[in-house]
């Protein structure tokens, strides 16, 4: 694990992932850009909005076989909702994703994105072929970062604005493309996963529940 | 720890909720109709429009019960209608912080348990889905629909006369429904339930709406595939002849008496009314044991005439008569060239349900004989009856074709509500 000195208050900052370029400070919620050993200020994030995700940063679950930790959190909003991509560090050393829409969740991975068609050539319905598997394109989003904790690989800036399309297959096979104007083409893969089956630890607690 | 978010409604001031914050994107006001935009702090007004007519759940909103083993609390409720306005269903839905959004769907007093599925299904033909590779699915209704009333929380931007496109799949009891709303595709994944169990489910003391007619995924009463309604048959034909089977080994099947009669023409019919004079009585004999029936056997070697014994089982102590009339007749002669014969020597009746105890038999012969004639009667003690098992046997075999014919009715029921029933061209041809 690396450990950083936040440059505007100080505070310990931890980059659990060598993947990970972008953090925000715990301590006074600076955006930090890392360059190697170096931690830039890019302005504040700000308090994130109170949600009722079950996942918070520290959430450990298991899959595959392998633990991993929630250690970062990307929340994104569109014209008629939001939800969660945590960034999660396995203990093989591996990055990966959990998406987290409403109750829904899926362990993702980035994958070779050089499959994947042109932003263009996608509408929904539209057939897509991502690691020899055929998915069907069901929405298409204009997706703006509401903001972000933790550690991340990218920028995740508040309104940073990107283009995010949900492919679904016959089996419970998750794929995801998004397009944006720093990162290009980014594609993932992974599998739709209950809760339950993640033995999932250090839940958010919620009263009456 | 978090919490649900109380605020009150901008229009009217009433106390409103939101339970599953962040993802509740507008909240329906219970009192004025107003649809609030939660999506941000500002809590604006989205819609005054108040529904035509209010509808008030079954289950009201804020309820919590446990269905598939997860608590559940319902915080929000919408009618839907099809786009003629004729039929009218009920949605409710539920959420748990853990488990995300499920929907109860309400219609005609029939009710689903409805979660989103995220693998499609895949489309075989027109008219038919494979769902995880195993069971297909039928279409049964495609229409277009709009929501009608609304109340309490939303995962998107709800509005009466909001708009869809449905498919709806059955293979009951399950059904998949296919949504195309707010430029997604939505597919659901539900299965029947009965009534009462979400009157307990949730408490309520209230009857729940009535059911009524067949419900698209209700599962039929006469489900049973052919195989095991057939199956049912087998077993219980095997068990009609173990029956039969224990009923032939247990059976005394004992002759207890036998005795010889002559039948005396010379004798005067009948002298006078009640006159008894040609009456024949037989030895006493006793029958033994468990009330049980009897069987009385008639020879005589009877030619070209008949013999009748009107006999009469006479109990030797109460006097009671059980009567068990027998008679034989024999008939031959050659007609257009062949011989022909008609009738039996030997003849038998069955008198059921004999108490045991001493007895006569009280005979009262008649013949057409111009002679005297012998016959023998022969009593026998606890005889298997071979015809209730015919008759069994009958019965049983008639179970698969009642459930064949009774399940048959049920599915023209259920899809006597669908534009793409598979009985639709036989009615028409009908």
């Amino acid at each position: 694990m690396l450990k950083l000195a936040c440059p505007s208050c100080g505070g310990e900052v931890n980059f659990r992932s060598k993947t990970s370029v972008f953090a925000v400070c715990t301590f006074c919620k600076s955006n930090l850009i890392r360059t190697d050993l170096d931690l830039e200020t890019f302005g504040e994030m700000g308090e994130l909005r109170e949600d009722s995700s079950p996942i918070q940063l520290g959430t450990r679950g298991k899959f595959n076989g392998t633990w991993f930790d929630v250690v970062g959190r990307v929340k994104v909003s569109w014209s008629d909702g939001n939800w969660n991509e945590w960034y999660l560090y396995f203990e093989d050393g591996r990055a990966g994703w959990l998406a987290d829409a409403a109750g829904e969740f899926a362990i993702n991975f980035a994958t070779d994105q050089h499959n994947a068609p042109a932003l263009e050539a996608i509408a929904t319905e539209t057939s897509v072929e991502l690691e020899k598997n055929t998915y069907t394109v069901s929405d298409i989003k204009e997706i703006t970062c509401a903001g972000s904790e933790g550690e991340l690989p990218f920028k995740a800036l508040k309104g940073r604005k990107s283009t995010s399309v949900d492919l679904l297959d016959s089996d419970e096979n998750f794929a995801s493309i998004e397009y944006s104007e720093d990162e290009g083409i980014l594609a993932f893969t992974g599998k739709y996963v209950e809760l339950d089956s993640l033995n999932a630890q250090n839940l958010k607690q919620f009263e009456d529940w | 720890m978090a919490k649900a978010i109380a605020f009150n409604c901008p229009n009217c001031g009433a106390n409103l909720n939101i339970t599953a914050v962040g993802h509740t994107i507008s909240v329906a006001c219970h009192s004025c109709g107003s649809v609030i935009d939660t999506a941000n702090e500002n809590y604006q007004i989205l819609s005054k429009v108040r529904s035509k007519q209010t509808c008030i759940p079954y289950i009201p909103i804020g309820s919590r019960g446990k269905l598939s083993g997860t608590k559940f609390e319902v915080i929000g409720f919408m009618q839907r209608c099809d786009y003629t306005e004729t039929y009218f269903w009920r949605e409710y839905c539920l959420y748990n912080p853990y488990k995300g959004f499920y929907w109860l769907f309400e219609f005609d007093g029939h009710w689903s348990f409805f979660k989103t599925i995220k693998n499609k299904p895949s489309q075989l033909s027109i008219d038919e889905i494979q769902y995880l590779g195993e069971k297909t699915y039928k279409l049964f209704n495609s229409d277009r629909c709009k929501v009608n009333y609304v109340e309490g929380e939303f995962y998107w931007r709800v509005k009466v006369g909001d708009q869809s496109e449905i498919q709806d799949y059955i293979h009951p009891p399950y059904q998949i429904s296919k949504e195309k709303a707010r430029g997604e595709t939505i597919w659901t994944y539900g299965k029947y339930i009965e009534a009462r169990h979400i009157e307990k489910i949730f408490a309520i003391d209230q009857e729940p709406p009535r059911s009524q007619g067949v419900a698209p995924n209700q599962p039929s009463t006469y489900n049973q595939s052919n195989a095991e309604v057939w199956k049912m048959a087998w077993i219980y034909l095997g068990l009609v002849f173990l029956v039969l089977f224990a009923r032939y080994s247990t059976a005394g099947n004992s002759l207890i008496h036998s005795e010889s009669f002559t039948f005396e023409k010379s004798v005067p019919y009948s002298l006078s009314e009640g006159e008894t004079k040609n009456n024949l009585l037989s030895q006493p004999f006793r029958i033994e044991g468990r009330t049980s029936n009897i069987k009385l056997t008639l020879k005589s070697d009877v030619n070209n005439e008949w013999l009748f014994a009107d006999a009469l089982l006479v109990n030797e102590n109460s006097g009671k008569g059980i009567p068990i009339p027998v008679g034989v007749e024999f008939w031959h002669g050659r007609s257009g060239g062949e011989n022909w014969r008609e009738g039996k020597k030997k003849a038998s009746t069955l008198a059921m349900s004999v108490p045991p105890g001493y007895y006569r038999l009280n005979i009262l012969p008649s013949s057409s004989s111009r002679t005297s004639k012998r016959f023998g009667l022969y009593l026998y003690r606890d005889v298997p009856i071979t015809s209730t098992f015919f008759w069994a046997l009958c019965l049983v075999l008639l179970i698969p074709i009642w459930s064949a014919w009774r399940n048959n009715n049920f599915e023209h029921k259920r899809w006597s509500n669908s534009d793409f029933s598979p009985y639709w061209s036989v009615e028409e041809e009908d």
